[in-house]
């Protein structure tokens, strides 16, 4: 545990810079709309002050991938592989300082809309659309969005170190193996999701408000989820497997 | 064997295999993916109220009624959960059987509820007024469903509101006001004066409609196939997508909507905006003007006298009349007259292509 501890902290110093800049960034442009509030349409301000949250997850596939060429990069790689932590937990500390980062500028986001805009248009929701309905769909929204922020993540991680195994073009490399490695997740999901039928489907309740408003319960199946989150699993242990027993630095 | 080499030939393996696969499969080897997260529930209609509707337990009731017309012309039923089968028989009294499903997390609240509902009729001089009266209604039923199959005089006028479920009418005579939402509608075999359908949510099949008055028909957010229909029809369509066949004179509003007309035997008069509109077998004078539309029409062959005044502005237009096409600035204009140029053939789009066949 102590030697994660101090590969996370280790890792949390090396972005620490570009998490302050995120966060600077994302607060320059919330005080712009807050400046903006009182002359443009509150809908505008409220749907733009989102937008930095569109970035995020290309910000992950880039931090993903910066994550191990940076080792290389610094020529740190060396002493990284001499400690004596398996592939999985040096991989584990660098997903996990990525996840703090990704957390911790949407926390940040979230909280400067919150802030910035006018949030009188929750009282005048109508009253069908009950606070419990707004807080699952919040909760489990962002539950999803930020799965989806770290598959980039991880698949990216991936590909640098495939391409570590060449000398040269290893930019292009990384790129077709990121691409290929898309393929073979999605592909492999579906043919093996038919497994985890047994598992129960996720109820998910839309609205449509088109003059009235209706509720419609649909399930979607979880077994292509979870087949896609083993392959996840699967790739980043088989990453962790190429850190620790075949690369040479 | 270097690890190098290993490396390159699994990524060329799997390269090989992915280029193939795209090649035989195309986008279904990422749509597969999407395709099993769904389940029977997504072509459910099953749509309920409001959230608090939904309950762990159902109870379902059977109750029949006879109601005896007695010169009155009008039936209404005003069904705000469930399903409406009436058809026109030549016949003197209504005949009603009624399904009542009663919805509550209670077992024991349910079926007590269900032994004091009932069919009731309302009757004035010339109405005849059909409901499920829910009196006293428990704070634990959730809510009532009534599944309605009639069977009625021919010759009623029907004014029927349903929503979230069926509604089926078949052989009436003196018109109807018809509304359905949230599930589908079809309407077969109708004739007499007014006849007004209006059905949003629930695709519309319509077909059979005898020689008469104009019609009105409202349809949104659902798909719509419309026939045999041997009266004007005024439509007014948004957000779906409308198909006509063998009909006469046609008035039509639509947005967001793609509409294509076969076998057209009278005219042709259609204000549109965010949708493409498709007309075959032209034979009589159209005016087609549109926004943000792709509009096509293929002349009949039996059509003489006609004169053609077709213009797009920052969009195409593409004929096989052999006529020049006249560019300015930001619009193409085109005109053709054979014969006398009797019947007018206006086309106006903007941001949309016109075809000329």
């Amino acid at each position: 545990m102590k030697s994660f501890l101090s590969l996370y902290k280790k890792e949390i110093r090396s972005m620490f810079f570009f998490m302050i800049v995120s966060i600077l960034i994302v607060l320059s442009w919330e005080l712009f709309l807050f400046y903006k509030s009182s002359v443009w349409p509150s809908g505008l301000v409220l749907g733009l002050s989102f937008l930095p949250v569109s970035f995020f997850p290309l910000i992950m596939l880039w931090q993903g991938y910066q994550s191990y060429r940076y080792e290389w990069k610094d020529d740190t790689i060396y002493m990284l592989l001499t400690l004596p932590s398996p592939g999985w937990k040096i991989s584990l500390a660098k997903l996990a300082a990525g996840f703090s980062y990704y957390l911790s500028v949407i926390l940040f986001t979230v909280f400067m809309i919150f802030l910035v805009n006018d949030k009188t248009f929750i009282s005048d929701l109508p009253s069908y659309i009950s606070r419990s309905y707004i807080y699952k769909s919040v909760f489990f929204g962002g539950l999803f969005y930020l799965v989806f922020g770290m598959i980039p993540y991880v698949l990216s991680q991936f590909s640098c170190l495939v391409s570590r195994f060449y000398s040269k073009f290893k930019g292009l490399i990384s790129i077709v193996v990121f691409i290929l490695t898309n393929y073979v997740i999605y592909r492999v999901a579906s043919l093996v999701a038919p497994i985890f039928n047994w598992v129960p489907n996720i109820p998910v309740t839309n609205i449509a408000v088109n003059g009235e408003a209706t509720f419609q319960t649909i399930h979607i199946n979880s077994a292509p989820i979870i087949s896609l989150v083993l392959m996840i699993i699967f790739i980043f242990y088989l990453g962790s497997l190429l850190l620790e027993k075949h690369l040479e630095v | 064997m270097k690890k190098t080499t290993i490396v390159t030939v699994l990524i060329i393996i799997l390269l090989g295999i992915m280029v193939t696969d795209l090649n035989f499969a195309g986008s279904d080897v990422f749509e597969l993916f999407f395709r099993r997260l769904e389940t029977d529930s997504f072509n459910e209609q099953s749509v309920s109220l409001n959230e608090e509707n939904k309950a762990d337990y159902k109870h379902s009731i059977n109750r029949d009624l006879v109601i005896k017309r007695n010169g009155r012309d009008k039936f209404i039923i005003n069904n705000d959960l469930g399903s409406i089968k009436i058809t026109g028989e030549d016949r003197d009294n209504i005949d009603i059987k009624a399904k009542i499903t009663i919805y509550s997390n209670k077992k024991e609240v349910a079926e007590n509820y269900s032994k004091k509902l009932d069919i009731k009729s309302l009757k004035d001089t010339n109405n005849i007024e059909v409901n499920v009266p829910e009196k006293n209604r428990p704070e634990e039923v959730k809510s009532v469903k009534v599944d309605y199959i009639i069977k009625a005089p021919e010759s009623l006028y029907l004014q029927l509101k349903n929503k979230y479920g069926l509604l089926e009418v078949n052989n009436f005579v003196n018109g109807v006001n018809l509304s359905n939402k949230y599930q589908e509608s079809s309407i077969q075999n109708i004739s007499g004066e007014n006849i007004i359908i209006n059905n949003k949510f629930g695709s519309l099949t319509l077909s059979d409609v005898s020689e008469g008055k104009e019609m009105k028909i409202t349809t949104a957010y659902n798909k719509s196939k419309i026939q045999n229909i041997a009266r004007d029809i005024k439509i007014n369509a948004s957000y779906g997508g409308t198909n006509l066949y063998n009909t006469e004179n046609i008035v039509l509003e639509s947005k967001y909507t793609d509409i294509e007309i076969n076998q057209i035997n009278g005219t042709l008069d259609a204000d549109i905006e965010f949708g493409n509109i498709e007309v075959n077998d032209i034979k009589n004078s159209t005016r087609i003007d549109g926004k943000y539309t792709d509009v096509t029409v293929t002349l009949s062959r039996e059509l003489e006298d006609y004169k053609i005044g077709a213009e797009t502005k920052y969009g195409d237009i593409r004929s096989n009349l052999n006529e020049n096409i006249e560019k300015e600035e930001n619009s193409k204009k085109l005109t053709y007259t054979k014969g006398t140029g009797k019947k007018k053939i206006d086309l106006k789009t903007s941001y949309g292509d016109l075809n000329i066949k």
